[in-house]
Order: structure tokens, then C-alpha cells, then sequence
């Protein structure tokens, strides 16, 4: 058993601990097989990192995705880092023009630097 | 029907606070044509922490103020009688349950909440509704229920989010019927009803779960599902699913909003939760 850290995970591999929130919620069981799916879920829930079993499943790997061009400015790169954080939580339900927007709206507002947050200001 | 098991539920609840008498009294002088504003300021301003809550309320923005309001009886007039109940009901709930037993993110909730009527507030002033103080409560407390399952149900609860998380398409109410008899949306009514909330309240509560929108307030129940949509995109506070809901057109044009008016809501919804740190520190103290 090894705790490793949310970027660098892949799936197959098994979690060895349940994956909970910080208010002790359960999110994930111990056992889980971890797809792309499951690690989009947890960069969502910001956990930092997970414990998995030593012993990988093989499972095919997805390609990896193209590689962001170093021209791209931070303020893409944090749109683009909100959009896919979004994209984990609509799964595709942008089926209407309201639900469209709603994610590409609501992605700019994330991706703004001075995002309102109530942690920051407690 | 699952509001019978839902309401059998809640009767069978042993610790459930009641309703204080301030709060009966005032949904009493309120529904009397002959009460004066005097009448429910003289009422109100015996309860210090109820009054305190109120300003706090008043002044968070939702309500528009040109300036900062400090008199109550000022607040009262300004706000209407309707308005000054469906806010000492909101001040009551969200004073009892605030925290509460049992591990969950009761803050998490509550900003998600109060986003969520925040962006009803700016919806339904954009509808130019007659009256957009109890829209703000609606989104407020619509999902009462929650704070049930919560507060005392916490093992369904668990298994409700272990079932919820495990695929993506979970259908999270259904999942709430089979493992409590009701989903969270008739709980949350059941408990109003039986705290004797105005009827428009129990049934905006009642119905936002379900995709067959009520005849008698289809646009209220609209504009919360949709304003619990943009609080969730905007990932404010936490909410059961991390998901986002899908909510179909009809929903959406029922709360008469159209998609380029979406950004703007988010914005006005962003600046009033900026506006309303008074009322946030509440859950920060
Ligand atoms: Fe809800």
C-alpha cells in the first residue's frame, strides 16, 4: 500500500483506503478500480492524494492528451483547467443551450483570479 | 405515496426543535389584515437573536437596500409583512440547524444554499415578480430536506452518497426513495408542513426534486432548480451530488431565463454573495 498523489495516478490501479472528504464523507470505497472518471472526480473534490494497492491492474491506458504549447497564457490555461473540471461534473449533460452555457459561463468565472471564496475570507 | 412515508418520518423524529413562539406569533399577526407594522416591530425586537438575524438578512443585499439598514421597524416596512415572516422562518431554520450532529459539511450546505438564493433573488427581479423577498427564502430553504437527512437520518444519508457516487448516471432521488421511502425534496415538506410554513413554501420544497413540475408554482419551482444549477456550476458551497443536474428547456423558460442571460446571472449571483458577508460570517462565528 502506497499514498500517491492525485497527478500522478493511473487508472487500475486499487484504492487501499476509502477516499473521504474533509468533513469525514465517504466518496470513494476501498477496492475501487480508479478510471479517468474516478480521478477527474477527485481533482473536483480537491483531494490532494489517495491510498492504492502496490499491485497495478493492466489496463489500457487512454492516449495520453496532447500537450498544452507553452505559448498559452496563465489565463487560458486556467480556463481550460476550469472547463475540464466543469466537464467532470456535467458528463456530457450540456444537451441544450441552457446547460451549454451554463458550463462555458460558469468555467470563465472559475477561471477568474479574484473568484470570490468564502474559505479565504473566513 | 412517499410525502405519507416522508411525513411518517418526520413525526417519528423525537428531538425535532419547534417552532419558537416569536415565530408562530408573527406568521399569526400576519396573517391578520388589521395588523400594523408597529404591531410586528413591537413582536420582532422581543427577540434579540432573532432580530439580530433579521438585520443581517435585510442588509445581505438580497433585499436591495440603497443603504446599510440598522432600524428594524425601518426593515420591517421596507420588507413587507410576508417577507418579515418567511425571514423569521428562514432565521429560525438556519439558526437551529446551522451546524448540527453527525459529520456532514453543514457550511459547505449553507453557502450552497444561500448562492442558490442569491441567484433566485436576481432571477426573479429580472422576472419583475410581485414577490421576490419569499424567493429568496425558496432557495434559502428548499432543500430542507437535506438538513433532515443530515441531522437525523446520517446512516441513510451515507449510503444514499456511497450509492450516489459510484456511477455517474445515478438518479440521486431515486436512490434516496429506496433507501429512506422518500427523497429528500417530500422530507423536506413533510417537516414544513408539519412547522406549518405557508403552503407555497411546502410545495416549492416539496416538488424541486422531481422533473414533472407542479401546476400551482411551476415558475418558483423553475427558478430554484435553476438557480441550484448556477450556485452548482459555480461551485459554490457543497450539495449532495457532484454532478451537475441536467435541467431540461422547459424548466429553464419556465424560469424565464435565456442562455445568454446566464453570464450575467452568474455575475449579479457572485456579487451578492460578496455583499452578504454578514450573513456568511454567520456560519463562520
Ligand atoms: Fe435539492
Amino acid at each position: 500500500m502506497r499514498s500517491v498523489k492525485i497527478k500522478e495516478l493511473k487508472s487500475g490501479l486499487i484504492l487501499a483506503r476509502d477516499v473521504e472528504d474533509a468533513a469525514g464523507n465517504r466518496l470513494l470505497t476501498v477496492g475501487t478500480t480508479l478510471s479517468k472518471g474516478h480521478m477527474a472526480l477527485l481533482e473536483g473534490w480537491r483531494i490532494a492524494e489517495v491510498w492504492v494497492e502496490d499491485a497495478v491492474t493492466a489496463v489500457a491506458e487512454a492516449p495520453a492528451e496532447p500537450e498544452t504549447p507553452a505559448t498559452k497564457d496563465a489565463g487560458e490555461e486556467a480556463l481550460a483547467e476550469a472547463k475540464k473540471r466543469l466537464a467532470a461534473r456535467f458528463e456530457g449533460r450540456e444537451r441544450n443551450a441552457w446547460m451549454k452555457a451554463l458550463h462555458e459561463e460558469a468555467a470563465k468565472r472559475l477561471a477568474a483570479p479574484r473568484f470570490w471564496n468564502p474559505g479565504e475570507n473566513a | 405515496m412517499s410525502l405519507e412515508k416522508a411525513r411518517e418520518l418526520v413525526e417519528g423524529i423525537e428531538d425535532l426543535p419547534t417552532l419558537p413562539e416569536v415565530v408562530i406569533e408573527i406568521t399569526r399577526l400576519v396573517e391578520n389584515p388589521d395588523t400594523t407594522a408597529e404591531d410586528v416591530y413591537r413582536l420582532v425586537s422581543t427577540d434579540l437573536s432573532l432580530s439580530a438575524t433579521m438585520l443581517k438578512l435585510v442588509n445581505s443585499a438580497f433585499y436591495g437596500m440603497p443603504k446599510s439598514v440598522t432600524s428594524l421597524e425601518k426593515a420591517i416596512r421596507i420588507l413587507g409583512f410576508a417577507t418579515v415572516r418567511n425571514i423569521a422562518l428562514a432565521a429560525f431554520v438556519f439558526d437551529a440547524f446551522m451546524t448540527g450532529k453527525g459529520k456532514f459539511d453543514y457550511r459547505g450546505f449553507w453557502l450552497h444554499s444561500i448562492a442558490t438564493a442569491a441567484a433566485c433573488d436576481i432571477m426573479a427581479k429580472r422576472l419583475r415578480v410581485k414577490d421576490i423577498g419569499e424567493y429568496f427564502v425558496y432557495g434559502l430553504l428548499h432543500d430542507l430536506g437535506m438538513v433532515v437527512l443530515m441531522q437525523y437520518f446520517p446512516d441513510g444519508l451515507t449510503r444514499i452518497r456511497e450509492q450516489s457516487m459510484q456511477a455517474a448516471d445515478v438518479d440521486v432521488p431515486k436512490v434516496e426513495e429506496k433507501e429512506m421511502g422518500c427523497n429528500h425534496g417530500e422530507l423536506g415538506a413533510a417537516l414544513a408542513e408539519r412547522w406549518e410554513f405557508p403552503a407555497s413554501l411546502v410545495s416549492v420544497i416539496g416538488s424541486h426534486v422531481s422533473d414533472e413540475m407542479a401546476e400551482g408554482n411551476k415558475r418558483e419551482v423553475a427558478i430554484v432548480r435553476c438557480a441550484g444549477n448556477v450556485a452548482h456550476a459555480l461551485e459554490i458551497g457543497s450539495s449532495l451530488s457532484f454532478l451537475i443536474p441536467y435541467i431540461g428547456e422547459e424548466v429553464w423558460q419556465a424560469a424565464g431565463i435565456s442562455p445568454d442571460q446566464l453570464g450575467g446571472v452568474m455575475d449579479e449571483t457572485l456579487r451578492e454573495m460578496e455583499h452578504s458577508k454578514a450573513f456568511i460570517d454567520l456560519l463562520y462565528r
